[in-house]
């Protein structure tokens, strides 16, 4: 069962994803922050995290900088999912090592669970 | 200098150069003329003694020869009668009457056969002299070779007694017809009493000098006589010495007759010239006096009264005074034309006044007119919201208004660029900018220079001369606070960030968990209007989800943070997907879509491809939206260098007056903004829409629309043309 990681702070979007990832038959994993999503990074070995950029104390891109700087995380696939409209912020991300760049409100719940298995390696 | 001491200062160098010039030719000339002519006397009175000299010497020749030519003296040579001697030479009278010292008789072969020495003479001298004079007599000696033949031979001799005149003279009878047996020599001392007498003949002092080898003076005298007949050294200022040379028999120099002689003409000049100088001196002195005093009275003093008489009108400034005038003279002519300048500067002075007055009611008038102007436009600058300064080209503030005092937080009042840069920071140095935009003759912007909190525009601008347009005459700063503009945006883009993420999140969970309730709980509800509820709060999310990203992506558009990614595409596939797309909302209205590519060869485009579609597709909607009944053309039109998509309808078109309200924000063109269609309402699509086009270098517009019958837009967008 393929393990998805997302870090956001926002406890309705988490409770959304949460539903939407476990009907479509996924294990998920949240962390409230970037300090939590740091440690479950490594801990729960997800196979895909899904990473805020807006969130408090710690903001997305420097947590997407230290998960690409850590040996243990660096070849998780990151994608980004915000609400923000910045695009200088997408660009920014994908040369940090992003994997993809999704915008929360323009996407149906369907279309997530599509661009997140595209991360995924072959189904097991 | 005055004139006086100009004029005295010119007679006394002229009276100096004159007898400076007398001088010179006193001395340098006339003296040589005189001394030509001195020593023409004096060679005439050395020729005269010479020539008494000589007399006497003939005199003594004379003697001689009477007595050698006597029948007496020719009988004694043969007979030797002691009668002869006692009776002719025995008394001192024979000395006395013939002048003779000494006397020889000898024969034709020499022999002495009588001999005699005047007996006033000392025995020493007696004996020494006989002795010498018998020693140049002998057989074949000169004095002992006359004859009647040579004649007597006279002249002098040196011995060292003294100088002789000598002369001897062959004896014969006195008719002369036998041969001569004998010889007569008879000589004289050239004694004082001799000297003597030719002092008393000549009226000279004359004194014989004989040379000696040691007299080096005389010497060099006698040298110069060998040449010349006459030498002549002046001695003082009254007496100078003439030489003549006295020679032997020989012809040898044996000593100098030297005349001393009173330089009478030398003198005589002396005193002329003396006594000319003085009366030159004087008749000159009270000529230039008189001159000076004439001059005085007649010039300098009425021109010192002409002065005083300019200084008094000059003085009074009185142009009505005038100078008494009588007289022929220059001066008085003088004044005379003065009094008529007078006369003309009293009338143009009177004239100037008037002119004056003029001017000067014109001057005040137009000085008012000036501060007037100047204080309107004072008020015009310091009306202004802008700072404000002009500034002459060495940076000097002529004009500043009072915004630039407030902006810049300088003290109103006096201050100037130095001032004003203290309140910049380096980031723009207002001196090497002025500099900059003076020698490019270019304005020189800087936007967004943030300073004490403050966001500024500053504009410099050279001024140049209105009538010249190359003459600079300084610069023009214009600050423009933009503080709150810079506000505004940030403002805007605080809000962007907000929306986008603070409202889009609760909605992206309204319309997250309403899909799914949709999608997995539908089937629990047995409630119809439950049911119904959730998906109106579903579809009302999904609206205002589109609302709030309309209104984001107006502003992206407007702030310019919109990312715009080029790329060379062809468009027909994008039009193809969009018409696809809508394949769902043309079924439910029952529309006919056509679309017909191959007219256009080339559709390729260069723009972004994402941004292109979204218009497209709001384009296709708006159509589907406006038309009930009929069918929606799409068709591609080469356009030079564009390439345009006719977006045509059949829908109820748009009326006149509201076309041109067509493309603004939050419009639609309806009769009012408050009826209006409930699809997509924010009235932002073709405001985005053409705001988009323009980014990309392109164009929307209404290329025509009639009510009822439909309209037809135009996207228009640059054509890859490689």
């Amino acid at each position: 069962m393929p393990k998805v990681l997302v870090i956001e702070d926002d406890s309705l979007i988490v409770r959304l994803y949460q539903k939407v990832f476990s009907f479509e038959g996924y294990d998920f994993v949240s962390a409230n922050g970037g300090e939590e999503g740091l440690v479950k990074a490594e801990s729960e070995k997800p196979d895909v995290i899904l990473l805020d950029i807006m969130m408090p104390k710690m903001d997305g891109l420097v947590v997407l900088e230290k998960l690409k700087a850590n040996q243990n995380t660096k070849n998780t696939p990151v994608v980004i999912l915000t609400n923000l409209i910045d695009d200088s912020v997408c660009t920014k991300a994908l040369s940090m090592g992003a994997s993809g760049y999704l915008v929360k409100s323009e996407l149906p719940n369907h279309q997530i669970v599509e661009e997140v298995k595209r991360f995924l390696p072959a189904q097991k | 200098m005055s004139l006086s001491k100009k004029f005295l200062l010119i007679i006394f160098t002229l009276n100096l150069l004159f007898f400076g010039f007398l001088y010179l030719i006193f001395t340098l000339v006339v003296p040589e003329a005189f001394s030509k002519v001195e020593d023409e006397v004096v060679a005439s009175n050395l020729t005269g003694i010479k020539n008494v000299f000589l007399e006497r010497q003939n005199a003594l020749s004379d003697v001689t020869c009477d007595y050698a030519r006597w029948d007496d003296t020719y009988n004694f040579i043969t007979e030797k009668s002691p009668e002869y001697i006692r009776s002719n030479y025995g008394s001192i009278d024979f000395f006395n009457t013939t002048g003779t010292d000494i006397v020889i008789i000898t024969d034709i072969e020499g022999e002495t056969l009588f001999q005699t020495v005047n007996p006033n003479i000392n025995n020493a001298l007696q004996d020494s002299l006989l002795g010498e004079l018998r020693g140049s007599v002998y057989k074949g000696s000169k004095l002992n070779s006359v004859n009647m033949a040579t004649g007597p031979l006279y002249g002098m001799l040196s011995t060292s007694s003294g100088p002789l005149i000598i002369s001897s003279c062959s004896i014969t009878n006195s008719n002369a017809d036998v041969d001569s047996n004998g010889v007569l020599v008879m000589a004289k001392i050239l004694d004082e009493a001799e000297l003597d007498n030719i002092r008393k003949i000549t009226n000279t002092s004359i004194n014989y000098l004989e040379l000696q080898a040691t007299n080096v003076e005389l010497k060099k005298i006698a040298t110069d006589l060998q040449n010349t007949n006459i030498s002549v050294t002046p001695i003082s200022k009254s007496t100078l010495s003439g030489y003549v040379d006295v020679r032997d028999i020989n012809d040898r120099q044996i000593g100098l007759l030297r005349a001393q002689i009173d330089r009478k003409v030398y003198l005589g000049f002396y005193e002329f010239i003396n006594k000319l100088l003085f009366l030159l001196i004087v008749t000159q002195s009270a000529t230039a006096v008189g001159l000076f005093f004439f001059y005085r009275v007649q010039i300098i003093s009425p021109l010192k009264k002409l002065i005083s008489n300019f200084e008094e009108i000059r003085e009074k400034k009185d142009l009505t005074l005038r100078i008494r005038s009588h007289g022929f003279d220059e001066i008085s002519s003088l004044k005379r034309v003065f009094n008529k300048m007078l006369d003309s500067l009293e009338l143009s002075d009177l004239s100037l006044r008037h002119e004056k007055e003029g001017v000067s009611k014109q001057v005040s008038l137009q000085t008012n007119e000036l501060v007037l102007e100047r204080a309107k436009l004072m008020a015009s600058i310091n009306a202004m919201i802008n700072g404000f300064i002009l500034l002459d080209p060495h940076g000097k503030v002529i004009v500043a208004n009072l915004a630039m005092a407030d902006i810049l937080n300088i003290d109103r009042g006096e201050w100037d660029v130095r001032r004003a840069q203290k309140q910049l920071n380096e980031t723009f140095d207002l001196w090497i900018n002025l500099q900059k935009c003076l020698l490019d003759k270019a304005s020189v912007t800087m936007d967004d220079y943030e300073i004490m909190g403050k966001f500024l525009n500053m504009y410099l601008s050279p001024v140049f001369d209105p009538s010249d347009k190359n003459v600079l005459i300084g610069a023009l700063l214009i600050v423009t606070d933009i503080t709150e503009r810079k506000m505004l945006d940030r403002s805007k883009e605080e809000f962007l960030s907000i929306a986008s993420h603070e409202l889009r999140t609760p909605l992206t969970a309204i319309r997250g968990n309403t899909e799914l309730l949709a999608k997995f709980y539908i089937g629990k509800i047995k409630d119809a209007p439950f049911s119904e509820m959730i998906g109106d709060i579903h579809a009302s999310s999904i609206r205002l989800i589109q609302i709030v990203n309309d209104f984001l992506t107006t502003s992206k558009l407007e702030v310019g943070k919109i990312n715009i990614m080029r790329e060379r595409f062809n468009l027909i596939p994008v039009i193809n997907s969009v018409i696809r797309d809508t394949t769902e909302a043309l079924k439910a209205k029952n529309l006919k879509i056509n679309f017909n590519p191959n007219e256009v060869v080339n559709a390729n485009v260069y723009a972004d491809r994402n941004l292109v579609r979204e218009v497209l597709i709001n384009l296709i909607d708006n159509a589907i939206k406006y038309t009930e009944k009929g069918e929606l053309n799409i068709k591609l039109r080469l356009n030079s260098v564009y390439l345009d998509v006719l977006i045509s309808d059949t829908g109820r078109g748009i009326p006149k007056d509201n076309q041109k309200l067509l493309f603004r924000k939050f419009q639609q063109a309806n009769d009012s903004i408050y009826t209006k269609d409930t699809y997509h309402g924010t009235g932002l699509g073709l405001y985005i829409s053409k705001m988009i086009c323009n980014k990309l270098g392109g164009r929307l517009f209404l290329e025509s629309s009639e009510v009822d019958k439909g309209s037809t837009f135009v996207i228009s967008l640059p054509q890859d043309l490689k």
